[in-house]
């Protein structure tokens, strides 16, 4: 009977989506922070293979066309963020409204989720491009 | 003791220690101080993404007056 009911306890306590929703929320954070990271040093290395522009007659204009391939490709990762973030802004007010509701907060934690996948993915998909 | 009123006792055990073992189980914070933390969270992730487009622009323009100014300095 005592197992049964620090059985019930724990499974009680587990029952407050709150933790996993705040641990969704700040895998995402470091899924952005990662995209940035990447970008920051991804233009930076760019910049260095591009030695031509050092002797061009306007430096800055060559660096910015030999920003241009990867700025297409980035601008498709930005997109899709973009398109992601309606929806998450208005999972994030039901879900405030219904306060508590497991369903509703799971939901939020799992598109959350998705879109830190959907990050980590387009990094991938960019380190892989040419 | 009776089984019935041993059961009752549990049962009174379980709902008023839930939101303990709940808050303990969240790293010993309450359930409205993990609500709290969890939609500030959220907040703070939404604002990142918000502001993704123009700190990546804005970073653009860093990197190109680093390597125009590694340029000017060489």
């Amino acid at each position: 009977m005592r197992a049964i009911a620090i059985a019930l306890l724990v499974v009680s306590g587990c029952a407050t989506p709150y933790p996993a929703l705040r641990a969704a929320a700040q895998s995402g954070q470091a899924a952005i922070a990662a995209f940035e990271t990447y970008d920051h040093d991804h233009k930076r290395a760019l910049f260095a293979a591009h030695p031509e522009c050092k002797s061009a007659p306007s430096p800055e204009t060559c660096f910015l066309a030999a920003l241009a391939p990867y700025a297409v490709e980035r601008d498709r990762v930005l997109s899709r963020i973009d398109s992601l973030a309606p929806a998450l802004i208005e999972a994030a007010h039901v879900a405030k409204q219904a306060d508590a509701d497991r369903a509703l907060t799971d939901a939020l934690a799992a598109r959350i989720l998705a879109l830190g996948a959907s990050v980590m993915q387009s990094i991938a998909a960019l380190r892989g491009a040419p | 003791m009776n089984a019935t009123a041993i059961i009752n006792l549990i049962a009174t055990l379980i709902s008023s220690l839930a939101p303990v073992v709940s808050g303990l189980l969240a790293g010993g914070i309450s359930s409205e101080q993990a609500k709290a933390e969890a939609y500030a969270a959220i907040d703070a992730l939404l604002a990142d993404l918000g502001a993704l487009r123009a700190r990546v622009k804005a970073d653009d323009a860093a990197a190109i007056a680093e390597a125009v100014g590694n340029v000017d300095g060489k």
